[in-house]
């Protein structure tokens, strides 16, 4: 919670900055300015689990028609996501692990952190379950199962926030799984996903990548809703002091249209196969965490 | 840019320290990479020689598809390969995919084109009077066919050689039908992909250091048998 | 031996090779049930004339007849590109001729039932420009042994090269050879082979005069039986079989385009043309 206070302050600077742009930008009916000199392009860094949903291609091209801008989406794991966004190859981040997101603001990469929306985490087993994992109360004991049994599990052990995420929850279980039946694979959600299908193992997704695979995977759901399933995204602003050559104005304006109202309305809209993979965090509505 | 100096620094720490999984990684991709050579020349060799030696019908399409074949994308290969092993595949019933095993074929399946040709090239270049000399010698065609072989012998380690560094170096491959497996499926290039997608670029650069040294430790060894078959 | 005037000068090679057979025939395969040589009607074209386009212009050689005995010799001799190389390749089993057959010890060459490789192990060939496989000498000499399964055949192949006077060289990587050395070894390597014919494409180029006097004892042991230096008691302590091979009489075809060469080997009664 120590965070909180340089959190806070960014969060000011950022509305500050964000009047800043309406009062140059926003007024599209009335200015008609097509083109706002530094927004031409602006290059996010995003995880993959985002890029493949298909939200950013809904939520985007609005922001872009607006400002006559274009922004380049970089699809990556969140490792590599910070690690271009501390090297200045990105004006911006999109990613989803806090325990990392925090230090790379702490130590002055990045500004701005807000935290706009969240999915979650399912645990993906074979239909026929052979570790029971369905007939179990909580996340944290359908794991201790899948480590009890003599079924295969399979992390990604790509520093992905969603790996990140199954180690976390492997230390709240408590449990260890056996090396042997434990599939560290260095793949991508969707490849990882193929696997744990062709070889009928349990393994942990966000939930937009098994939802667009589904029907072309031998995987069931076999978690059930749970806070600690929970994936929080945040977006981040590199920091324009340490790389001044980033489109700070544009990731800023970038930041306000998903924190602000018309953003987070698309989020909240958005559908994937029928099913709401995003939640937005910013909207005034019941049930919005 | 620090990266560069503290990749070397890595990648030297990495072998210095016998780093398990660099180590596991390093014996994967050589033995993958191996396996690989021993099966595509198991069946490159002779097609080259076969291509190069005896005049048939179609030998010219053959040469001109298997030069394109080389242009294939790994990737693409390992795609096929693991519609055909996956279990919903024809083969998918020999529980394949995500092995060594199917690694192996893939990169050998790579490079197949690349062995025959160098083969079929250096059989071609190769004076005609060596078979015929071994024909009126009273050899067979077959003996005939592997005197020009030996012939040509510096050649064919050209080939593959060059046929190795291809397999070693490829990722694509490695990457669909390997899984990148920890331990098991996991060879320096994927390691390299994994390291990079972590944003870990330094790790990523010290491996392919080190892959570069696996790759100078064996032509050195092939050096040596070079000069001894010379001889 | 008529020459005909006016044609090109390959036809009229080719003549005189026609008229040297028929001499061949008359004067030596008298009272032998089977010559060991038999060429009937053979024509030869280039590659890739397969289908003539200018009728008989193409043919290298054209309706050859030959038959020999062992022992005796024939001198084929023509211009350069009279097609004395095509002929003897066709006979040593490397190029099929166009028309006609050859048979080697009563065997078809081309068209037999058995395999190729076994009827040309009746003929050996020295290349006019000869090749030495990339190894030793002693390995070149006993090659053509080594695939007869002779055995002692490394014996055999340096006692040859002992007679010969070149044994120094037995151990030189082949390729490392001069011209006239190289043509020496390569000479030594078809001598040694057991067979019934041997067939010379110009064996004299690069030779001294020491090398040329073994060139023709070499070529007189082979049509007598007493090859040169293969016939001694050392090789015949070793094994029956092989001083058996060696010690067997052959046919022997020189072809050359030196007119002196021919008159040497001419000197000899057996020597036609």
């Amino acid at each position: 919670m120590k965070k909180r206070g340089k959190e806070c302050a960014d969060h000011e600077r950022l509305l500050f900055g964000l009047v800043a742009l309406s009062v140059l930008s926003l007024p599209s009916s009335g200015c008609r300015q097509k083109r706002t000199p530094g927004l031409a392009v602006i290059r996010m860094a995003t995880t993959t689990s985002t890029q493949n949903s298909g939200l950013l291609d809904r939520l985007l091209p609005p922001f872009e028609k607006r400002y006559g801008c274009r922004v380049d989406v970089i699809a990556v794991g969140t490792g590599k996501a910070l690690e271009l966004g501390r090297r200045g190859d990105v004006d911006l981040v999109m990613v989803h692990d806090r325990a990392r997101e925090l230090p790379f603001v702490s130590k002055g990469f990045g500004q701005c952190r807000i935290e706009f929306m969240w999915n979650d985490f399912v645990l993906l087993g074979p239909p026929s379950d052979p570790a029971g994992a369905k007939k179990v109360a909580t996340v944290l004991d359908a794991l201790a199962a899948v480590a009890r049994s003599k079924a295969l599990y399979l992390s990604r052990d790509d520093g992905s926030g969603t790996n990140a995420r199954a180690t976390l929850l492997q230390s709240r279980a408590g449990v260890t799984f056996d090396p042997a039946r434990h599939l560290r694979v260095g793949l991508g959600m969707a490849a990882a996903l193929t696997m744990a299908s062709e070889k009928g193992a349990y393994v942990l997704s966000d939930r937009g990548t098994f939802v667009a695979m589904q029907t072309r995977l031998r995987l069931e759901v076999v978690s059930r809703q749970d806070k600690i399933l929970h994936n929080v995204y945040s977006v981040i602003a590199v920091n324009p002091v340490l790389h001044p050559k980033v489109n700070h104005v544009g990731a800023m304006a970038l930041i306000g249209y998903v924190t602000g109202p018309e953003g987070q309305r698309r989020i909240a809209r958005y559908r994937m196969k029928g099913q709401a993979l995003f939640h937005p965090l910013l909207l005034p509505r019941p049930g919005a965490r | 840019m620090e990266t560069i100096p503290e990749a070397l620094r890595h990648a030297l720490h990495l072998l210095w320290s016998g780093d398990a999984r660099t180590y596991t990684a390093m014996a994967v991709s050589v033995r993958v990479s191996s396996l690989a050579l021993l099966l595509a020349a198991l069946v490159g060799i002779p097609l080259g020689g076969l291509i190069g030696l005896v005049p048939f019908s179609g030998r010219g399409i053959l040469r001109v598809v298997l030069r394109a074949l080389m242009s294939v994308p790994t990737v693409v290969i390992g795609l096929v390969l693991f519609a055909v092993l996956s279990r919903s595949g024809p083969l998918g019933g020999w529980n394949l995919l995500y092995s060594q095993t199917a690694m192996a074929v893939g990169q050998a399946i790579l490079i197949v084109p690349l062995v025959a040709s160098l083969v079929d090239a250096a059989v071609r270049s190769a004076d005609r009077r060596v078979q015929d000399t071994a024909l009126t010698l009273g050899a067979g065609w077959f003996r005939s066919a592997l005197d020009v072989l030996w012939e040509v012998r510096l050649a064919l380690v050209a080939a593959v050689v060059t046929a190795f560094s291809r397999a070693v170096s490829e990722v694509g491959i490695s990457m669909m039908v390997g899984g990148n497996i920890r331990g098991q499926t996991r060879n320096i290039t994927t390691g390299i992909m994994l390291e990079t997608g972590k944003g870990q670029f330094a790790m990523g650069i010290a491996l392919g250091i080190v892959l570069l040294l696996v790759a100078l430790g064996l032509n050195t060894v092939v050096q040596a048998i070079e000069h001894s078959v010379e001889a | 031996m008529s020459r005909t005037s006016g044609e090109n000068t390959s036809l009229r090679a080719r003549e005189r090779m026609t008229s040297e057979t028929v001499t061949a025939t008359s004067g030596e395969s008298m009272g032998q049930a089977s010559p060991v040589l038999d060429v009937s009607g053979l024509t030869l074209r280039r590659r890739g004339h397969k289908v003539a386009k200018r009728g008989q212009d193409q043919d290298l050689v054209s309706n050859f007849d030959l038959r020999m005995d062992r022992g005796d010799l024939l001198v084929l001799l023509g211009p350069n590109g009279a097609g004395k190389s095509s002929l003897l390749a066709c006979l040593a089993g490397l190029l099929p001729p166009f028309a006609g057959s050859v048979r080697l010890a009563g065997r078809s060459l081309y068209h037999g039932k058995r395999s190729r490789t076994a009827v040309r192990r009746e003929v050996a060939l020295l290349h006019q420009e000869p090749l030495l496989f990339d190894r030793s000498v002693l390995a070149n000499v006993a090659y053509g042994l080594v695939r007869r399964r002779v055995p002692g055949a490394k014996d055999l192949a340096l006692d040859a090269l002992r007679l010969a006077g070149i044994d120094a060289l037995c151990d030189r990587p082949a390729r490392s050879l001069s011209g006239g050395e190289t043509r020496r070894v390569a000479l030594v390597q078809a001598l040694v082979l057991p067979v019934s014919v041997l067939l010379l494409d110009e064996p004299s180029p690069g030779l001294d005069q020491a090398a040329l006097e073994w060139l023709f004892r070499s070529i007189e042991g082979a049509t007598t039986g007493s090859i040169e230096g293969a016939t001694t008691g050392s090789i015949e302590g070793a094994t029956p079989g092989p001083s058996e091979y060696v010690t067997t009489r052959r046919a022997v075809i020189v072809a050359t385009h030196d007119e002196s060469l021919a008159d040497r080997l001419g000197s000899d009664e057996r020597i036609l043309g």
